[in-house]
């Protein structure tokens, strides 16, 4: 399936009671930390398709949840990381295939300049799980108990994870000012 | 060390780039979710933990499951097809020398007693022994058929 398969104002399907109203509600944002996580918009479109599949064929249990899109954006979030580690090892045998220009081209198609790259490029160089965690808060203003539900974590892991990956963030993008340490 | 200014200037960039992802991804509609399609996940779901490296074990256990079985199978052949004046009696194997058996003496004749020539000097006919008069009845020995001695 393609994105080119739309279907104006609905997902088309005839699902179950309450697939559809998740499908069109959290299309959007599952595919927008697919991509900030795999920093490609065609495989977070891919791997949200898949993990709205799965859902769909496992509706009798998500649907059953208190928020199944949370189940869907975990879904993605982990695949993003299956995605990133499979990558890397399709990275190293293109780089010994001379082919690496192409690969990475692939890998990072389609940003657009106002998403600010080098911001996605430095979290998904976090670790994965402070990655998702930095992807989660700043794109869905969500907070530590929200995170620690939606990753099936502990509040205070998530806390020490944002704790990190932001002062990382904060080395790694944030320019000091010289006269300020003067 | 980063202080609360420089965190406040991240949150400022990663809520303005996340502006611009969800911008971004807002410019195409939703898709058609066809739940007959048949896709290759090449990502995989993220299985249930362990049940990958279980397999491992498994078939681990089948394969020396099998070479104990190829052994003791070994053992077993080795020890009946070995010394063959050292297995049961009661065991016929085709092709295999034929064991000693007693046939019926020829008429006018008693069973007086048995001779192994393997382990003492061959008798000529007509010796005398303790028990009369020896007469040795069989095949003859140019047609009898050959037995394996050590």
């Amino acid at each position: 399936m393609t994105t080119d398969d739309v279907a104006p104002g609905g997902s088309g399907t005839t699902g179950p009671p309450g697939f559809d109203e998740m499908y069109r509600a959290d299309w959007h944002p599952v595919v927008a930390l697919g991509w900030t996580l795999t920093g490609s918009r065609a495989a977070a479109e891919e791997l949200a398709q898949d993990a709205f599949l799965d859902a769909y064929r496992r509706w009798d249990h998500v649907g059953a949840l208190d928020r199944p899109g949370a189940w869907v954006r975990r879904a993605v979030a982990n695949r993003a990381v299956s995605h990133r580690r499979h990558l890397r090892v399709v990275e190293a045998g293109a780089t010994r295939l001379a082919t690496a220009a192409r690969v990475a081209q692939a890998a990072h198609d389609a940003a657009p300049p106002d998403t600010d790259p080098g911001f996605w490029a430095a979290v998904r160089a976090l670790p994965e799980r402070q990655a998702q965690t930095i992807a989660l808060h700043y794109l869905e203003d969500l907070g530590v108990d929200e995170i620690a539900a939606l990753l099936d974590m502990r509040a205070s892991t998530v806390r020490v994870h944002l704790s990190r990956a932001r002062r990382t963030l904060a080395r790694t993008l944030i320019a000091t000012d010289p006269e300020e340490d003067a | 060390m980063t202080d609360d200014r420089t965190l406040a200037a991240l949150d400022q960039r990663g809520r303005a780039a996340a502006a611009g992802v969800r911008a971004a991804v807002a410019d195409r509609p939703v898709p058609v979710l066809d739940p007959d399609v048949v896709r290759i996940d090449v990502d995989g779901r993220p299985e249930p933990r362990g049940r990958g490296r279980r397999s491992r074990p498994v078939v681990g256990l089948l394969a020396a499951a099998a070479a104990v079985l190829v052994v003791v199978a070994a053992v077993v052949a080795l020890t009946v097809d070995g010394d063959p004046d050292s297995a049961p009696a009661d065991q016929v194997r085709p092709g295999g020398p034929l064991r000693f058996t007693l046939a019926t003496p020829p008429e006018g004749h008693v069973l007086a007693g048995v001779y192994d020539a393997a382990t003492a000097p061959a008798p000529s006919a007509g010796e005398t022994t303790s028990f009369g008069p020896l007469t040795v009845y069989g095949p003859s020995p140019s047609t009898a058929p050959t037995r394996r001695r050590r």
